[in-house]
């Protein structure tokens, strides 16, 4: 393989690393609301409220039922609108977010639902706020869920990246694409999906280790 | 100290309406120790968490020493809920939180400064016993060992009131004595009100003083511990205190019955037996009205003591007002009873 090859081996790992480190960033930033909001506002939670749940729970289903690329191509004004160009890493991260922050917003509500609903009751009767309970009982009961959730979440932006990067976003997808597939070079397609193999299990195994480190004690749930 | 006037619970569910509490009223004096039974939906965990006001009663109120519950708007409700701790079946702690970081929760909620809260927290360890289980997470505890931290978080703001909700039910034996015999010098040293629910009988009768009997909502009764267990006042209490042969009654039967509350052409009536000639009263009472037929439900009457206990229960058919008066002469003749309700087409 050629030092140009391998130059480029490691430009699309960066882009990539990129890429997913981004959009996961913004994806958890929205999707961690998201989750609370649908979670308390369901019935009988602490802040029912059944126009709020419905809506939201609308809209993230609505999202999560857009094949991804649909979702690529239609947010190309809004790309542009935010980002001022439609293709490269940066532009690739808005419809990858996107696309994620609703799936990791229903994951997440998943994981704060698994809290003991028990323990919430407790903190009502010690004398806690709404927000105290979801600040100092809710969430951080909740923090072993809500690593594993986001590791999956990052495990699907790195496919997911791929496929953004074969329309125009860089990174290890567009590589494998030109190279492998255009031109024919099975050496870069083979590299490519190995990198990648390699990025989703250390990214599990991060995860994994971390969330075995979050749940404190010997017998966690 | 406590006082509960008129308490009504209504839940909405997929069933419809299902009324949890009917009109319930007692008072607890200050120090004194409530058991609250009855059989398993009969109210008792709404009752509890009515007192704190987990759960909104849709109607009544609750005055908790000078404070009344009920007319407090929801930041006033979470100060004045210090003031009344409470532990819970399953123990209810915070997973990730150590021994210690649980029962410094309710301090670090209110704001407490650190070195305070520090100090007040080795205080409570100290009197629950669990010094050395501190930095303990409560997975690595026993079932026994939860539930002191449970009372020790219960205590933190040194309540006047401690509500229960079935604190021994998870616990084995010899943990559940623990429990109890930590709870009732707790009670005495520190002159604390306790309220519990309880399906164990031991339970009740080494902690309470005083046995409040819920069924379908309703208070039954409200008796001193011993005066419950030699004779109790009402068909549902003496129903519980023969718990090893449940009687089954027509599940049906009953539901339907207590939709139709009051006196119909068929009545189910349950009967509490107290004595040994309590059936004869009853039947010979009965039959001087011809026109009434009998039949018996369920039944389960044992010997206690010389004396049969248990409870009775028939279907009565006829006419209601001769109905009606079948029943007033046997309240005349002292026979405690509950009119269960009345079902249609029971021939
Ligand atoms: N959140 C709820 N929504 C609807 N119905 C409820 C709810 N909680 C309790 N109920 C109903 O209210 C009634 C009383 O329930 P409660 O939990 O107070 O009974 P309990 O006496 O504590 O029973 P157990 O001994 O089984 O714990 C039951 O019929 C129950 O089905
Ligand atoms: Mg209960």
């Amino acid at each position: 393989m050629s030092s140009t090859l391998l130059d480029a081996l490691w430009s699309a790992s960066v882009e990539t690393l990129v890429m997913v480190g981004v959009s996961s960033a913004i994806a958890a930033i929205f999707g961690l609301p998201l989750g609370l909001l649908l979670l308390v506002t369901g019935p009988r939670h602490l802040a029912p409220h059944a126009l709020v749940h419905r809506s939201v729970g609308l809209i993230v289903n609505a999202a999560r039922s857009t094949p991804f690329i649909i979702l690529l191509v239609s947010v190309i004004p809004l790309t542009r609108w935010l980002v001022g160009t439609s293709i490269g890493t940066a532009a690739a991260v808005v419809p990858l977010a996107l696309a994620a922050a609703p799936f990791v917003a229903r994951l997440y509500e998943q994981a704060l639902r698994q809290v003991d609903p028990a323990t919430l009751e407790a903190a009502r009767s010690l004398g806690a706020s709404r927000r105290q309970i979801v600040t100092r009982v809710l969430l951080p009961e909740a923090v072993p869920g809500l690593v594993t959730a986001t590791t999956v979440m990052v495990v699907s932006l790195v496919g997911a990246s791929a496929m953004a990067g074969a329309v125009g976003g860089g990174g290890l997808g567009d590589l494998g694409i030109r190279y492998g597939y255009q031109r024919f070079q099975p050496g870069v397609m083979a590299a490519v999906v190995l990198l990648l193999v390699l990025l989703v299990n250390a990214v599990q195994w991060a995860g994994d280790r971390l969330v075995q480190r979050l749940s404190r004690g010997a017998a966690s749930t | 100290m406590l006082r509960v006037q008129g308490l009504h619970c209504a839940y909405a569910s997929s069933r419809g309406r299902v009324d949890a509490l009917r009109d319930v009223s007692f008072e607890v004096p200050r120090s004194a120790r409530l058991a609250v039974v009855g059989g398993s939906g009969a109210g008792k965990s709404t009752l509890l968490r009515c007192l704190n006001l987990l759960v909104a009663p849709s109607r009544g109120s609750v005055q908790v020493g000078d404070r009344q519950l009920t007319s407090l708007d929801a930041r006033e409700l979470a100060i004045a809920r210090r003031q009344i701790g409470m532990v819970f079946q399953h123990f209810a702690l915070l997973h990730r939180r150590t021994a210690r970081e649980n029962v410094a929760l309710p301090l670090e909620l209110a704001g407490l400064p650190r070195a305070a809260i520090a100090r007040r927290v080795e205080e409570l360890l100290d009197r629950v016993r669990l010094r050395d289980e501190a930095d303990a997470y409560p997975s690595e505890l026993s079932g026994g060992q939860r539930q002191r931290v449970g009372i020790a978080r219960a205590l933190a703001h040194a309540p006047r009131l401690l509500l229960c909700d079935e604190p021994t039910s998870a616990l084995d034996a010899d943990n559940a004595q623990h429990v109890v015999a930590l709870l009732d010098g707790l009670s005495r040293d520190l002159e604390l009100t306790i309220v519990f629910v309880s399906h164990q009988l031991e339970v009740v009768r080494s902690l309470a003083d005083v046995v409040a009997v819920l069924d379908g909502g309703a208070l039954c009764e409200l008796t001193p511990v011993a005066e419950f267990f030699s004779q109790p006042r009402s068909p549902a209490g003496a129903r519980l205190l023969t718990p090893e042969s449940p009687m089954k009654l027509p599940h049906d039967l009953v539901s339907e019955a207590r939709r139709r509350p009051g006196v119909g052409p068929s009545t189910l009536l349950t009967f509490a037996i107290s004595s040994n000639d309590a059936t004869s009263v009853i039947f010979q009472t009965l039959s001087r009205q011809p026109s009434l037929r009998l039949d018996v439900v369920a039944a389960n009457i044992e010997s206690r003591g010389g004396q049969s206990v248990g409870s009775l229960s028939v279907l009565i058919h006829g006419e209601p007002p001769v109905i009606r008066a079948a029943l007033a002469s046997l309240e005349e003749r002292a026979v405690t009873m509950e009119v269960v309700g009345h079902v249609v087409d029971a021939a």
